[in-house]
């Protein structure tokens, strides 16, 4: 029966036999491009799944080359090309941490500045490549991208200054020797122990910037310094020997951490740990009556088992949530919402139920007038450390290089910063000001007023033509302080040289010119105004936080930090007595409301009860007269009923 | 515009114009005979007077901080805040004063005021217990925030309520002493 079938099966012709390929090509091409658009759909490195992808992966140089150990010579690896080859590097390059210098990214609220430090010049700069008013564009002072790493890099991430475009490139041939400084991915997403970012620094030191992540990775070891190479070195070239004995750089990698097939495994996080935020974002407060390290306690959500990264989020393109209440007006962005306090602790404005993720629970506020949310942001009253009669100074990671031991070190240790100042600041989703706690530096520096307006002098080159300035010190000059007679003397010198522009001194929030007595006149300016950026951490318990428990007499009082505390408008130099600054003023409220409030929650326990007894009084002759009237009615009703 | 101040204005507003209709249409006829009514003494004058004066600061600081789109703080909330104390101590006088003699049943004492401006009077006794308890429950440890914003919006639309019903005594009572004017010989008028 088959085999006659078989003969009965007719040849189907060519032209049939050819649309029956073409059509299977057609198939399979439609197949595939189906396949390939389902692939393009998912973006790069962001797997669906929320299991933890082994990183057991090959490194890579900068030119996309594969790293033996046995390589020789041995390039240390690119972050570029070894986590670009999953996750797109120019996607992550939009995020935060790395987008200052791209003009069009959003600034949104002003956040700590990079602080210039000059000791000898008594200068602590603010410098920001965003354009938060208050600081300075690092050009300002002739610190290019090159200067600013050098200033800077040790808390940079990579990226950014570290990568800039090819005209600053061109501009430094350093950066031919030192490598550009690329996004060190492993400083966040490393949960390796042994991962070392105090390497990073040295790494910078030694102008190895190219070198840096390899060292900080502990996968080899890093020696010799792009310092110490001329401008003609080229590090993607095998040292000669006369450059070894200079001490070129030069790569050893731990052959034992390789496998079979020449890859390595990367102990690797989707969210940072921490400690590892830590590392740039740690805040320590310093002077007498600031708490030692054990006495105090971390964030209450860490301490809830949550990490930074849970608030903090963001995707491929490392846009991260800052999590201030008007971010999501700023960046466009409503989604933001929900990722702010009241996002997860309180009922929207519409009054549907709080984001409450995580299981966050909701603020109750048992008590608490509702005019308080309208005045203040939720980080017044539970963020930070509580007010004090004078507001201390704390020192940061990024400001005072908290992770390295050093001379540096020390409680007197500039910049100066000042925490917790209340002020008054746009930060609300609607628009509005509120007050809320900050950080606060008096900007210090030399600069030229040039049609009313301050431009910054480079600290070095004040101290260069300082240098010829008399050294005689009156009687009571300690010498470590810049005094008001060697600040006049530096004017004097200032002066006399060919730039255009007044010299002047910045400092303790007022600004010094030479006046006609040789001295120093004193006067405000703008530019000597201070610089505060907001705190949000470490958020205190509840039951720590600013009238809990109906202690309204934490701000309410006569002799409340809240309102009344002072803020010393301390600088490096030696100004005599630094001014004090009213906490009310930077909450732009009147002293003499705030003192009147003060005299009349004396009395409003008295008030209270006199206006219940009021109620009260009322209440009984309603409910008599009420009772009254009922009782007649009831009259009225049972005679109309006796007559009926 | 939120609705409470579409609230505020249509009942303020409709109120006004209700005045003026019933003042045009009504308030210019001379009185019928009634019985006749006590006249305030002056101390009772000088309580009415302050308690009234008290509630055009309440409503006043109200009215401006809700102009300016804001819920009242700083020196405005301190001024209600101390015209508040008044304008209760007020209330609980008149109400203890006036209470007998607004009782809509005939009594002992002879009536105080016209029915209608009785039934302003038990309105008005009514709303004010409704004020002060609704701000007072805010200052104790009883509600969260919902609770306050319910408390809050209890307040505000009292509030309305007994500016209108101030307004219309306001006008009852102006229209009494009027209507007692031209019930005067001319000589006294």
């Amino acid at each position: 029966m088959t085999g006659n079938a078989t003969k009965r099966r007719r040849r189907a012709p060519p032209f049939v036999k050819a649309l029956a390929i073409l059509a299977a090509a057609g198939a399979v091409g439609l197949a595939f491009s189906f396949v390939r658009a389902a692939e393009d759909a998912q973006p790069p490195g962001e797997p669906a799944s929320r299991a933890t992808y082994v990183h057991r992966i090959p490194l890579r140089d900068t030119e996309n080359g594969v790293i033996r150990p046995e390589s020789d010579p041995a390039l240390p690896f690119s972050t570029r090309t070894t986590c670009g080859d999953c996750h797109d590097y120019d996607t992550i390059r939009q995020g935060w941490h790395f987008s200052a210098t791209d003009t069009a990214a959003e600034s949104g609220r002003p956040a700590q500045p990079w602080i210039l430090v000059h000791r000898a010049t008594a200068t602590q700069l603010p410098l920001s490549y965003r354009p938060w008013p208050g600081t300075w564009r690092p050009e300002d002072i002739g610190l290019g991208p090159w200067e600013f790493v050098q200033a800077f890099g040790r808390h940079l991430p990579g990226g950014g200054p570290g990568e800039p475009d090819p005209k600053a490139l061109a501009a430094e041939p350093r950066w031919l020797v030192s490598g550009r400084l690329e996004i060190n991915c492993l400083a966040c997403h490393s949960a390796d122990p042994a991962h070392d970012q105090v390497q990073w620094l040295l790494q910078l030191a030694e102008q190895n910037f190219l070198w840096a992540p390899l060292a900080t990775s502990g996968l080899g070891e890093v020696r010799g310094s792009a310092r110490r190479m001329p401008e003609t070195y080229d590090p993607f070239m095998e040292p000669n020997a006369q450059a070894l004995q200079k001490g070129a750089p030069t790569v050893a990698y731990d052959a034992g951490r390789f496998d079979a097939e020449g890859r390595v495994f990367f102990n690797l996080v989707h969210k940072p740990l921490a400690e590892r935020c830590y590392f740039c974002h740690t805040n320590h407060g310093v002077g007498a009556e600031a708490p030692e390290k054990w006495e105090t306690d971390q964030d209450v959500h860490l301490a809830a088992g949550l990490a930074c990264a849970d608030c903090h989020r963001h995707g491929l393109d490392h846009r991260m949530v800052r999590g201030y209440e008007g971010e999501p007006l700023a960046q466009e962005r409503p989604e933001l919402a929900d990722f702010t306090c009241r996002g997860c602790h309180m009922p929207k404005a519409d009054g549907s139920p709080p984001a409450a993720r995580f299981g966050a629970p909701v603020a109750r506020h048992v008590g608490l007038p509702t005019v308080h949310f309208e005045k203040l942001a939720c980080t017044a009253c539970h963020s930070g450390p509580k007010p004090r009669m004078q507001a201390g100074r704390v020192q940061t990671s990024r400001a005072h290089a908290l992770e390295f031991y050093g001379e540096h070190r020390g409680d007197d240790a500039l910049p100066f910063i000042a925490e917790p100042v209340f002020v008054k600041q746009v930060n609300r989703l609607d628009g509005r000001e509120e007050i809320g706690p900050h950080r606060i530096l008096w900007p210090a520096f030399w600069g030229r007023l040039k049609d009313g307006a301050v431009q910054p002098i480079h600290p070095e080159r004040v101290a260069d033509a300082a240098k010829t300035a008399p050294e005689a010190k009156d009687a009571g000059e300690s010498g470590e302080r810049l005094s008001r007679r060697r600040i006049a003397e530096v004017l004097k010198i200032l002066a006399a040289g060919p730039d255009a522009g007044e010299p002047v001194y910045v400092g303790g929030g007022k600004l010094y010119r030479l006046g006609a007595d040789g001295g120093l006149a004193a006067e405000d300016h703008p530019a000597a105004r201070p610089y505060a950026w907001a705190l949000a951490h470490d958020v205190r318990p509840a039951a720590q936080a600013l009238g809990s428990g109906g202690a309204c007499d934490d701000c309410h009082a006569w002799n409340s930090a809240f309102f009344f505390g002072t803020v010393s408008a301390e600088g490096p130099a030696d100004l005599g007595e630094p001014q004090a600054v009213p906490m009310y003023e930077f909450e732009g409220l009147s002293s003499l409301s705030l003192r009147v409030w003060a005299v009349m929650f004396v009395f409003r326990p008295y008030f209270k009860a006199f206006l219940f007894a009021a109620a009260a009084v009322i209440g009984v002759i309603l409910l008599l007269y009420g009772l009254r009237g009922l009782a007649a009615l009831l009259k009225w009703v049972s005679a109309r009923s006796a007559k009926g | 515009m939120s609705a409470f101040h579409i609230v505020t204005i249509a009942a303020v507003g409709a109120t006004l114009a209700a005045l003026a209709v019933h003042f045009a249409a009504a308030g210019r006829r001379r009185p019928a005979e009634g019985p006749a009514r006590v006249r305030l003494g002056p101390w009772q004058r000088l309580v009415y007077g302050v308690m009234m004066l008290a509630l055009a600061v309440l409503a006043g600081t109200a009215l401006w901080a809700a102009v300016c789109g804001e819920r009242l703080s700083g020196w405005l909330l301190l001024v209600h805040n101390a015209a508040a104390g008044p304008f209760a101590l007020g209330l609980v006088v008149l109400a203890i004063l006036w209470a007998e003699r607004c009782r809509f049943a005939a009594g002992p004492e002879p009536a105080l005021f016209a029915p209608a401006q009785r039934a302003v009077f038990w309105v008005a006794a009514v709303l004010a217990t409704v004020l002060i308890l609704s701000m007072m429950l805010c200052w104790v440890r009883l509600f969260g925030t919902s609770g306050q914003e319910l408390l809050f919006e209890v307040h505000r639309y009292a509030a309305v309520g007994m500016v209108v019903t101030a307004l219309m005594h306001l006008y009852l009572v102006a229209l009494g002493r009027r209507a007692a004017s031209l019930s005067l010989p001319p000589d006294r008028a």
